[in-house]
């Protein structure tokens, strides 16, 4: 199979001498396309700060990411910014909507900042399934934790981008809505050949995984 | 996964005690740790804090400088009322023997002092008479000479005593042709008493000398004092100027000190209209008078007003983001007293860092700046004068209070929301007002203007406040500039001057019967300005234009036999035009209907009535041009503010009466500018020996002028350039907390994909949207407000005020700063935000 996503010794320090905290450390992983994998680990092992550099938002200390083989530190900031929009989905743990527009402009965004086309159908689709279709027209702060989550999540489909990374999307719903928004990542990453990278704490969720990494003290200590 | 909600929640709340910075952690309770708490707080928007406690500052610092220059001026004009204008309340003229007994019978005046006029003396050498400078004698007793402050301006020996003293300036003796003059010399004037006598000789001692007044010019006039003697022993009938003080006892005040003294003349049989009040000294010795009180205080209300809306917009920028902040202490337990104690302790000790600085800075500014302008003027000279400090507790803690009261006001809305919502809501609010109820319409699809357009109507009370806010020291500014930038001292100048750069005119008597040849019927039957010299003006190299005004000399015939000698302008199209344009005229003048009519103007509108005269009479005449004469009923048409010559007819009607030759009154000469100091020397020396001329340069009244509009500029500027500071804080603070709040917010649209090139567009979108509507603001209302200042001014009479000009000088230089300023933020905002990873923006806690 195609690898999409590969990283080389990834490392992310904080601080410095007594502080030095060693949030990431050597992480080398692949990821193949179509591939569905999850990073799990406790809280403050590093499982953000790995996502965060896997996606171009941060920069590692040192080590390389590859995305579909380009080395995506080595893109000048405003052509990783194109490739953000273009082939990756982001779902974050918190602080994920832009506040001043609506639920829909919050979903279409990235295709208006890219100048393409809103597959309107699509986009109303994904808000079907994800129950929030008649909310299109709420400011994001008159919105629930787990309906600006889903928000989000529509957001990272809506572009129909090659790889999503969501940051613990199921944190803040229920078992039956969590089931149901996997379920459309699944149908959504079959449908369109995507690639998804999450974290989560759900074991039901990590059993389905094809893949799993689980992360220790900013090492990865095990891949399945 | 209940497990790790658990821990989801740990991060969370770790993150919100993390906000509220690491002085929270030190003391858990009591009330140092909201102090604790608020200055964290300011520390970790420090940025946002300098900013303020800047703004905060400048806001004092003006309110400082007006209320110190106005406290200054009523002060030092009130210690100084008498020094610089003498302590008498008013003068009655004309006043005889009667008149005076009537006067010091009654109680009403403290002080009664004499002075007369004592005759003319003859300037020049004299037997040629040439008269270039007025020469007069007077005497004035002891109480005139201390109420008038003329004792101080003595520089050696006394005022006359005996009938042959003199005393006068050494200027005086030198145009009579004593080079040294000194006290004790002996000195031969001639001189007459009135205009029925002749020029005599007479021989005085000096027994004083005046001190030279360097204001003077060489065209000016000369007074030597006399003794009473010397007025008694000549006067047949005693005709006194009585300058008087009035006693405590009489109740007056600035406004009312006029009315009260005509009616005291009038008791005294004393005509009220030879009433002049010593204005200057009771307005500022009595109270300032109400216009100076009003005028102070709508300047500092401007201020005011002004200052809180700088304050309270700085405060409500970012306001959202406070209270969500606010909103996380809350949930730590904080009560709704501490709460309010920690938003007003956090505005206080900003206030306390900025207004002090503020006061001293402003106090500085304020004591140096008016002792320089102080310096400058003629005032300063005076002796005696004394310099006031312009140091009042009271003043500077008023100052404070209403910079702390306008703080306090800025701080009560965050306080009032932070109190009276929930923790919860307070973390999530957003400071949209009520109507939208968190919804939006939208659109389809949104790119980088959608999102402008978004966040700008989102926030649609904070945009449209920052624009007036904006706008208004803008206006402050355009009004302001375009005030100061149509004081035009060449308007000024060119009242005197109307023409060219010089001006030459005849010089000459009326109805001096003693000497007729200097009367204006005979000089122009040998018109000086027609002589063969005057003819070579046009034949110099420099001159590039000659302008003659013809002037008449006419007998009035009035009821019965009475006829007054006087003289009639002849008015060109433009000449009349612009006797037009300096106002005050009666009976709308104009030309063509003047021209059909032969009508007859006035020269002078306040003193028709004095002249027998009304609107629409027939005048009675005879005109002359020296060589033949009309004998004419003209209808008096209507009449100019002030002229030259008592009365006016126009060209056309000159021509129309049949007058064939010239008979120039005034000429001016026009030449390139270069050239006026070469020109000046060569007039000088070609009209130099011809009698019955004066000349006057352009360039000499512009400068007298400039230098009283430049006063006026200097303090205009300065204001404006303070308020043009100001805004700059303002406006710089509001677009920079504005980015400074939204930094996580631009982190999670930079992670979706939007590149700094876009978020440099929509930043600079923003910025073009709030300078269009500043300038829009400033237009709109900053345009009628300068004018209306203009007109105000104008009607007053304020200096070189004339003609109104749109400032697009001013506005332009606004636009310029104002994008300027745009391109200035977005560099600094986009070197802030570069080399921070996307992760950081979003994580930023502002
Ligand atoms: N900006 C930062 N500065 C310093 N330390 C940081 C920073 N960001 C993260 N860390 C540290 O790096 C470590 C990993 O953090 P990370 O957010 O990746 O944890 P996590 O696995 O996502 O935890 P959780 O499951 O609670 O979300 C933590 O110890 C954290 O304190
Ligand atoms: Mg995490």
């Amino acid at each position: 199979m195609e690898t999409i996503l590969r990283t080389e010794n990834l490392c992310k320090y904080y601080g410095s001498g007594e502080n030095e905290v060693r949030a990431v450390q050597n992480v080398s992983i692949e990821v193949a396309k179509g591939e569905f994998a999850v990073i799990v680990g406790k809280s403050g092992s590093g499982k953000s700060t790995l996502l965060h550099m896997l996606g171009g938002l941060d920069y590692p200390t040192s080590g390389k990411v590859w995305i579909r083989g380009e080395d995506i530190f080595q893109l000048k900031e405003d052509d990783l910014a194109v490739l953000r929009r273009r082939k990756i989905g982001f779902v974050f743990q918190a602080f994920n909507l832009v506040s001043s527009v609506n639920v829909w402009e919050n979903v279409v965004l990235p295709l208006g900042l890219d100048g393409q086309k809103t597959d309107e159908a699509f986009v109303k689709d994904v808000l079907r399934t994800l129950d929030i279709e008649d909310k299109i027209h709420n400011l994001p702060d008159t919105l629930s934790g787990g309906q600006q989550q889903r928000v989000a999540i529509a957001r990272a489909l809506a572009s129909k981008p090659d790889i999503i990374f969501a940051d613990e999307p199921t944190g803040n719903l229920d078992t039956k809505t969590s089931d149901e928004v996997i379920a459309l990542f699944r149908m959504s990453a079959k449908k369109y050949g995507q690639t998804i990278v999450m974290i989560t704490h759900d074991e039901d969720i990590a059993q389905i995984a094809d893949r799993i990494f689980v992360i220790e003290d900013g090492k990865v200590v095990s891949r399945a | 996964m209940r497990d790790g909600k658990g821990k989801r929640q740990e991060t969370k709340k770790t993150a919100k005690t993390g906000a509220a910075g690491s002085a929270a952690g030190k003391k858990p309770a009591g009330g140092s740790a909201v102090t604790n708490l608020a200055l964290g707080s300011i520390r970790q928007n420090r940025s946002r804090s300098i900013l303020i406690v800047i703004s905060i500052m400048l806001t004092t610092l003006l309110l400082t400088v007006i209320a110190s220059y106005g406290y200054g001026m009523i002060r030092s004009n009130h210690v100084n009322a008498g020094t610089l204008y003498g302590t008498y309340h008013g003068v009655y003229a004309g006043v005889g023997t009667e008149e005076l007994h009537n006067m010091q019978l009654r109680s009403e005046f403290a002080q009664i002092g004499l002075a007369a006029s004592a005759g003319t003396v003859q300037s020049g050498v004299p037997e040629t008479g040439s008269g270039d400078v007025s020469m007069s004698l007077m005497w004035a007793d002891e109480t005139t000479r201390q109420l008038m402050n003329l004792d101080r301006q003595l520089a050696d020996g006394h005022f006359p005593e005996k009938a042959g003293e003199i005393a006068a300036q050494p200027g005086f003796f030198r145009m009579l042709g004593y080079d040294n003059p000194q006290i004790g010399d002996s000195v031969q004037l001639n001189t007459r008493f009135s205009m029925q006598d002749y020029f005599g000789p007479e021989t005085f001692v000096i027994s004083g000398l005046i001190k030279e007044d360097t204001s003077q010019g060489t065209s000016g006039s000369y007074q030597a004092f006399v003794s009473e003697d010397y007025y008694n022993g000549r006067a047949a009938q005693q005709q006194y100027s009585v300058c008087f003080r009035l006693s405590d006892s009489v109740p007056v005040t600035g406004d009312t000190a006029e009315d009260v003294m005509k009616t005291l003349a009038r008791d005294c049989g004393i005509d009220d209209r030879y009433v002049s009040e010593n204005s200057a000294y009771v307005m500022w010795s009595l109270d300032p008078g109400r216009e100076t009180i009003v005028g102070c205080a709508l300047l500092a209300l401007i201020v005011i007003v002004f200052s809180v809306m700088v304050i309270y917009n700085i405060f409500q920028t970012g306001i959202a983001h406070r209270v969500r902040e606010y909103g996380k202490i809350k949930a730590l337990g904080a009560t709704k007293k501490q709460m309010k104690k920690l938003i007003f302790r956090e505005g206080m000790l900003l206030a306390a860092a900025g207004i002090p600085a503020g006061l001293a800075a402003g106090y500085l500014t304020a004591s140096v700046s008016f002792r320089i302008l102080v310096n400058q003027s003629d005032m300063a000279d005076t002796e005696g004068f004394v310099h006031v400090s312009l140091f009042s507790p009271v003043l500077m803690i008023a100052v404070a209070a209403a910079a702390a009261l306008t703080v306090w006001i800025a701080l009560k809305k965050p306080m009032k929301i932070v109190s009276s919502v929930s923790p919860v809501e307070a973390m999530r609010w957003q400071g949209r007002d009520g109507k939208t109820g968190g919804y939006r319409k939208g659109k389809k699809s949104i790119r980088v203007t959608g999102l402008t357009m978004a966040s700008l109507s989102n926030n649609r009370k904070r945009t449209a406040m920052t624009i007036v806010t904006m706008g208004l020291s803008c206006v402050l500014f355009v009004s302001m500039a375009n005030f100061a930038g149509n004081m035009d001292p060449s308007y000024d100048a060119r009242k005197q001057i109307p023409h060219g750069q010089f001006q030459i005119e005849l010089d000459y008597s009326l109805s001096d019967t003693a000497y007729p040849e200097n009367n204006l019927d005979q000089i122009l039957k040998s018109n000086p300005l027609e002589s063969r010299q005057i003819r070579e003006i046009g034949n110099l190299e420099q001159v590039t234009e000659i302008r003659v005004q013809n002037r008449l000399s006419a007998v009035l015939h009035r009821d019965g036999n009475d006829t007054k000698k006087t003289a009639v302008a002849v008015l060109s199209r433009e000449d009349f035009e612009n006797e037009i344009s300096q106002g005050s005229t009666l009976g709308n003048p104009d030309y063509d209907q003047a021209s059909a009519d032969d009508a007859i103007f006035y020269g002078w509108s306040n003193f028709l009535g004095d002249e027998g005269y009304e609107l629409n009479d027939m005048v009675e005449l005879t005109l002359d041009d020296g060589s033949e004469t009309r004998d004419l009923k003209m209808p008096l048409a209507g009449s100019f503010g002030s002229m030259d010559t008592e009365w006016a007819i126009t060209e056309e009607t000159y021509h129309k009466l049949g007058f064939e030759g010239e008979s120039p009154g005034v000429i001016w000469i026009d030449c390139a500018e270069e050239d006026a100091e070469e020109l000046q020397q060569e007039l000088y020396s070609l009209t130099s020996g011809i009698e019955h001329l004066d000349m006057f340069s352009y360039r000499d009244a512009l400068e007298t002028s400039e230098e009283g509009v430049s006063m006026m500029k200097l303090f205009t500027y300065s204001l404006t350039g303070l308020i043009a500071l100001i805004s700059f804080m303002n406006m710089a603070n509001t677009m920079i907390t504005g980015i400074i709040v939204r930094k996580q917010e631009f982190g999670i649209l930079q992670a979706i994909g939007m590149t700094n090139g876009q978020l440099g567009r929509m930043l600079r979108q923003e910025g073009l949207f709030f300078t269009l509507g500043t300038v829009i603001v400033s237009v709109v209302f900053g345009l009628p407000v300068g004018y209306g200042l203009f007109w105000y001014g104008k009607t007053h009479s304020w200096i070189g005020l004339h003609e109104y000009h749109f400032p697009a000088a001013e506005i332009g230089l606004m636009i310029l700063a104002l994008a300027l300023m745009q391109l200035f933020l977005s560099r600094m905002l986009s070197r802030n935000i570069k080399g921070e990873s996307v992760v950081d923006r979003i994580r930023y806690q502002g």
